[in-house]
C-alpha cells in the first residue's frame, strides 16, 4: 500500500496538475521524487525500467500483472526483464537494430514484382528488405553464435522470395527450430559461397555497384554494417598529380600513390570478393543469380586479389571467416546494441561500458540474448550516470525517444490496430509516414520532432477509432468490449486503461482519472457524440507523451 | 523598396572576415530577415553540360552539339537541345553567381551529399539549411521545412519538418480515411480538445522531468499543434515537380511559416548510362527555376517586400561527373561539381572558381573571390560558412574551421 501511495503521489499528481494548468514547479510537491523512488535526474524507478525494457525488447508495454508484480516486489524486476529476450517478439527488436546497419528497408528496389510475374509489389519489396534481418533474428532467437551472421551456410526465405531467388528449403534442426513468422530456412543453389549475409541477394540489390565502382560502395556498406568502420570517413583529398581523367592512371594511383593507397590498399582487396554479384545483365530475371564465372573479374579491373586488411584470402567464405575473427566485428555488434538501447549516439564516455558488455558477449559464446541481457542491467540504461570498471562514466539515459515505428508497434500491441498504406505499414515507408517522422532506411532519429508528434497522434486516433468502432483487438479492445460506449465512462474503467496503456496506477477517484473524465466531457460537448468522446479519450491515452518519451 | 548599404569587397579587407560580414549585414538588418530556398539535384549533375565550357581540352569530352556561350558576365555551355536553360540564363544571369570546382571530396552519393550540405562527412553534423533555421527558431512555426531531398538535422531534429509522403493527409486528418483500412477519426472540435490535453501533458512532463528531450518534445507538440490549429496546408502534390514543391515552399516563406525551405529534384541525375538524360533534367530544372525566381519577384514576403529581395536561392548537386564518357555513353562520379546562388547580397553575374586541365577544382581567394590555383577546389564548407554569414549566423559554431568567402558578397 505504501508503494501504491507513493506511486500515486509521484505519477498521478504531476499529470493532474498539468491537466489543470498548474505546473509542478510552482508548488511545494516539486521536491517529491518523481517516480517510483527515482530522483529527478537519477535512476529510473522499477516500473519505468520495466516499461523501457518491455518496449525495447518486446515492443509492447508491460501487462498490468507485470506492473503490479514489480510494484509489489521491486526485486521481481530483474528476473522479469531478463526473461524478455526469450519472448519471440525479441526478434523484431533485433531485426530493427540490424535494419539500421544493412539499410535494406527501402520503399522500392530497382526491380519490381511484375518483372517476375508477381502482382504484390508491397510484399515483393518488403520481403527483400527482411532477408538479412530475418537471418539476424534467427541467430539471436536460437542462441547461435553471432559469427553466423557472416558464416552461416543458410539464408532465410519466404514463399515469395523462394519463387524468384535460386534457393531450396532447408529442414531446420531441433536446435535451430525458431524462424521468423512467414520465413523458412533456405540455401542458395546457384553456386555462390555460403557466408551469411555476405551471400544474400538483398544486400547487393540494396547496395548496387558498377564495373567502374568495382564493388567499392558495397564494401563500404558492409564495412559500416559489420565493422562500424568506414573508409569514407577518412579525408579524401584527390592528389593533384594524378590525372583523374585517365582510367589507367587512376588504376596505377590506387596501387602506388600514397594518397590513394591509404584506403585502396584495404578497400579494393575487400571489394574483390564481391565480383560474383556484379550485375551487368539488364534482364531482371537474371538478377537473382550469382555469377561464378565473374569471381575473378578483379584480375582485369582493379588487379587487386582478394584479401582482408593485408592478409590474402580465398573467396567469399574466407571473407566471412576473416570478418568473424576481426575484433571489430564483435565490438561493432556491442556498439549497435548498446547505442540502440540507450537511444542516443555513443560517446567516448561509453567506452568502459562497451568493454564490459563485450566481455559478457564473448563469455556467452557470442549470443545476442546474453548481450542484450547485459545491456538491460546497465546503469546508464537504467538512467544512472555511473563509473564503469573499465573507465568512463556513461551518461544516464533519463528519457529516451521512441521511434514512430516503435510507437506504432506499441499501439498495435495494445489495440491490434496497424495503419497500413499501399499495402505496407505506414511508418515503415517514406512514401507514407516514415520520412515525416524523420526516419529513413538508416533508422529514426533519437530526438523528438514535430513530425513524430503528428504521426503519433494520428496513429493513436486511428487505433482509438478502431477500438471504439469494434474493429480492434488486444487488451484495450478486450477491456472495453463489455462497456457501454454510448455512455460516459466509469472512473474504474479509466483507471484500468491508465494501467493498460501507460502502466500507471491511478485511483478511480483520483485527479488523473478526473482529468480524463473532463476530457471526455469536453469532447462530448464539442462533438455531441459519445462515440467521439470515447475516441478522443482513448486517443489522448494512446498519444500520451509517455508513449514517446520513456 | 528598402535600400541597404552594400557590403563591398573593399570594406572587408581591413577587418577579420566573418566579423566584417556580420557587422555589415547586421547593421543593415538584411541578414536577419533573409530567407533561404535550397534546391538539390540528387544523383550528381554534369557541369560540362551547362556550367563548365572546357572545350578543346584533352581528356574532356564535351557534347557534340554544344558550344561556348557568354551571357552577361557568365561563361557557360550552350546547346540547341537546351533552350530552357538558355532562356533561364538570358533572364537571370544578373542574379546568378556560379561556383565552379566545388569539392565534395568523394564519389559516394551519401558522403558527397553530406559534404555538399554540411561541409563534412560525419553523419552527426547539421546541414546549412538547418543551421540557418535554428538561428531564428523562435520566429518561425516550422523553421526548416524539407519538402524533399537529403536532410541532415544533426541535433536540431525538432526544427526540421519534413513535408514528405503523406504529410498533408497527416496534418488535416485525411490519413485515416485513405489508409488501407479506412477509419473515421475525430472532427476538428474534438481534435482540439485532445491536442489541448496533450499539450498540458507535455508541459507536465517537461517540468516534472527536466531534460533536453522533454523540452524538445514540448516544443514539437506546440509546433505540431500550431500547424493543425492554423490548418496550414502544405500543398504537395503526389510525385511533385520542382516547381510544384517550390510553389509550396514560396507559400510557406510568404506566410512566415519557415525561414528555410529545401527540396530535391528526385534522384534523376546519376547518368552512368546515357548522359543525354542530363539534358532532359537541366531543361526541366531550369524551366522550373525560371518560374520560381519570377514568382519570388512578385510574391510579397511577411514584411511586404518582394520575397526576391531577401530570399537566397541555393542550387546544388552532390557531385559532378567524369570528364570522359564511359562505355555506355554515360559519365560516372566525379568529386568536383558546381553550385549556384541567386539573390541579393551576392556578387552576381559572375563565375568564380573553375576547373584545371585535369578537371580538378580550382579554389578561390576568400577575400577577393578570384581564382587561386593553389587551392584544390572551393570547399563546400566555405560555401556553407558564407551562407551562414549571410544569414547572420556565426559560421564558427556550426562549421568549425570553415572560411567565409567574403569575395562572393556584393
Amino acid at each position: 500500500m505504501v508503494t501504491l501511495r507513493r506511486a500515486f503521489t509521484t505519477l498521478v499528481l504531476p499529470l493532474a496538475l498539468g491537466t489543470l494548468g498548474v505546473t509542478v514547479g510552482a508548488c511545494s510537491e516539486e521536491a517529491s521524487p518523481p517516480a517510483d523512488g527515482a530522483t529527478e535526474a537519477g535512476p529510473l524507478g522499477p516500473v519505468e525500467v520495466l516499461v523501457r525494457a518491455s518496449l525495447d525488447v518486446r515492443g509492447v508495454r508491460p501487462s498490468p500483472e507485470e506492473v503490479r508484480a514489480v510494484l509489489a516486489e521491486p526485486g521481481a524486476l530483474d528476473p522479469l526483464v531478463a526473461s524478455f529476450v526469450d519472448d519471440t517478439r525479441f526478434a523484431r527488436a533485433i531485426a530493427d537494430v540490424f535494419a539500421k546497419a544493412f539499410r535494406t528497408r527501402v520503399d522500392y528496389y530497382g526491380l519490381f514484382a511484375s518483372d517476375f510475374g508477381l502482382s504484390d509489389e508491397a510484399a515483393f519489396h518488403a520481403s527483400i528488405a527482411e532477408e538479412p534481418l530475418a537471418l539476424a533474428a534467427w541467430i539471436a532467437m536460437n542462441d547461435r553464435p553471432y559469427t553466423d551472421l557472416v558464416e552461416a551456410d543458410v539464408t532465410l526465405s519466404n514463399d515469395l522470395l523462394a519463387t524468384i531467388w535460386p534457393v531450396e528449403a532447408v529442414p531446420p534442426s531441433a536446435e535451430d527450430g525458431w524462424v521468423p513468422e512467414g520465413f523458412h530456412l533456405a540455401r542458395y543453389t546457384d553456386g555462390r559461397p555460403h557466408a551469411g549475409v555476405l551471400s544474400q541477394n538483398a544486400i547487393y540489390w540494396r547496395h548496387t555497384s558498377t564495373i567502374d565502382n568495382a564493388n567499392r560502395g558495397r564494401s563500404e556498406a558492409l564495412s559500416r554494417a559489420l565493422l562500424c568502420t568506414s573508409w569514407l570517413e577518412r579525408p579524401i583529398d584527390f592528389p593533384k598529380d594524378v590525372d583523374l581523367t585517365d582510367h589507367d592512371a587512376i588504376v596505377e594511383a590506387v596501387h602506388e600513390n600514397p594518397g590513394c593507397t591509404a584506403c585502396h590498399a584495404t578497400l579494393d582487396p575487400f571489394a574483390s570478393h564481391l565480383w560474383g554479384f556484379m550485375q551487368t545483365n539488364t534482364i531482371a530475371t537474371e538478377w537473382p543469380f550469382y555469377h561464378v564465372e565473374g569471381e575473378h573479374d578483379w584480375m582485369t579491373e582493379t588487379k587487386r586479389p582478394p584479401g582482408y586488411y593485408g592478409s590474402p584470402t580465398g573467396g567469399l567464405a574466407d571473407l566471412g571467416h576473416a570478418i568473424a575473427r576481426d575484433p571489430r566485428f564483435v565490438s561493432c555488434a556491442v556498439e549497435r546494441v548498446y547505442g540502440a538501447f540507450l537511444g542516443r549516439p555513443l560517446t567516448l564516455s561509453d567506452d568502459g561500458a562497451l568493454l564490459a558488455h563485450r566481455e559478457v558477449f564473448l563469455a556467452s559464446g557470442l549470443h545476442l540474448k546474453a548481450l542484450v541481457r547485459s545491456v538491460l542491467g546497465d546503469a546508464a540504461y537504467r538512467g544512472r550516470t555511473a563509473a564503469s570498471p573499465y573507465g568512463g562514466a556513461p551518461e544516464g539515459a533519463v528519457l529516451k525517444t521512441a521511434s514512430a515505428a516503435g510507437v506504432a508497434t506499441a499501439i498495435e500491441g495494445l489495440t491490434g490496430y496497424r495503419l497500413n498504406v499501399y499495402g505496407r505499414r505506414a511508418v515503415d515507408t517514406d512514401e507514407a509516414l516514415r520520412g515525416i517522422a524523420g526516419g529513413s532506411d538508416a533508422g529514426y532519429p533519437t530526438e523528438p520532432s514535430t513530425g513524430l508528434v503528428l504521426v503519433h497522434q494520428r496513429l493513436a486516433e486511428g487505433a482509438a477509432a478502431a477500438v471504439i468502432d469494434g474493429l480492434g483487438s488486444g487488451p484495450v479492445a478486450d477491456r472495453l468490449a463489455s462497456e457501454d460506449l454510448g455512455a460516459r465512462p466509469a472512473p474504474q474503467v479509466l483507471a484500468e486503461l491508465l494501467l493498460l496503456v501507460l502502466s500507471r496506477t491511478a485511483l478511480p477517484e483520483g485527479p488523473e482519472v478526473a482529468a480524463l473524465l473532463a476530457l471526455w466531457d469536453d469532447a462530448h460537448l464539442a462533438s455531441s457524440r459519445p462515440r467521439d468522446a470515447w475516441v478522443a479519450t482513448l486517443t489522448a491515452l494512446l498519444a500520451d507523451p509517455e508513449m514517446v518519451l520513456y | 523598396m528598402q535600400h541597404r548599404p552594400h557590403l563591398t569587397r573593399r570594406a572587408l579587407l581591413g577587418l577579420p572576415l566573418s566579423l566584417a560580414v556580420a557587422a555589415a549585414l547586421g547593421a543593415a538588418g538584411a541578414g536577419n530577415s533573409r530567407r533561404f530556398l535550397f534546391i538539390h539535384a540528387e544523383g550528381g549533375w554534369d557541369p560540362l553540360c551547362v556550367f563548365a565550357p572546357l572545350f578543346g581540352r584533352a581528356g574532356i569530352d564535351m557534347e557534340a552539339d554544344a558550344a561556348p556561350w557568354t551571357v552577361g558576365g557568365l561563361s557557360l555551355v550552350d546547346s540547341p537541345s537546351r533552350p530552357a536553360v538558355r532562356h533561364f540564363f538570358e533572364s537571370w544571369h544578373h542574379r546568378t553567381l556560379v561556383l565552379n570546382g566545388v569539392s565534395t571530396r568523394s564519389v559516394n552519393h551519401e558522403t558527397c551529399q553530406a559534404v555538399a550540405l554540411t561541409g563534412g562527412t560525419a553523419n552527426t553534423r547539421t546541414d546549412f539549411p538547418t543551421l540557418l533555421a535554428a538561428a531564428r527558431a523562435d520566429d518561425f512555426r516550422l523553421p526548416h521545412v524539407a519538402f524533399s531531398g537529403p536532410v541532415f538535422p544533426g541535433e536540431h531534429s525538432v526544427l526540421v519538418s519534413r513535408a514528405t509522403g503523406l504529410i498533408q493527409a497527416t496534418v488535416n486528418g485525411e490519413l485515416l480515411a485513405i489508409a488501407d483500412q479506412p477509419m473515421t477519426g475525430l472532427g476538428q472540435p474534438a481534435s482540439r480538445v485532445v491536442r489541448d490535453y496533450l499539450a498540458r501533458r507535455a508541459e507536465t512532463l517537461a517540468h516534472g522531468r527536466a531534460s533536453d528531450r522533454s523540452a524538445a518534445y514540448l516544443e514539437a507538440v506546440r509546433r505540431a499543434g500550431g500547424l493543425q490549429d492554423d490548418r496550414y496546408q502544405i500543398e504537395l502534390e503526389p510525385k511533385a515537380t520542382v516547381l510544384s514543391q517550390a510553389k509550396a515552399a514560396i507559400a510557406a516563406l510568404r506566410d512566415g511559416v519557415c525561414r528555410v525551405a529545401t527540396l530535391g529534384t528526385g534522384f534523376l541525375w546519376d547518368s552512368h548510362v546515357d548522359n543525354t538524360d542530363q539534358t532532359v533534367n537541366f531543361e526541366a530544372l531550369f524551366g522550373d527555376l525560371d518560374k520560381v525566381l519570377a514568382e519570388l519577384a512578385v510574391t510579397p514576403g511577411p514584411e511586404g517586400r518582394p520575397l526576391s529581395e531577401d530570399t537566397l536561392v541555393v542550387l546544388s548537386s552532390e557531385m559532378g561527373r567524369t570528364p570522359g564518357y564511359n562505355d555506355t555513353a554515360g559519365r560516372d562520379h566525379w568529386p568536383f561539381t558546381t553550385m549556384l546562388l541567386f539573390g541579393e547580397g551576392l556578387s552576381t553575374d559572375r563565375v568564380v572558381g573553375g576547373f584545371d586541365d585535369l578537371y580538378g577544382g580550382i579554389g578561390v581567394d576568400p577575400a577577393s573571390g578570384e581564382a587561386d590555383p593553389e587551392r584544390r577546389g572551393i570547399a563546400a564548407a566555405d560555401v556553407g560558412a558564407t551562407l551562414l554569414a549571410l544569414g547572420d549566423v556565426d559560421p564558427g559554431e556550426g562549421i568549425p574551421g570553415a572560411e567565409v568567402l567574403g569575395g562572393l558578397l556584393a
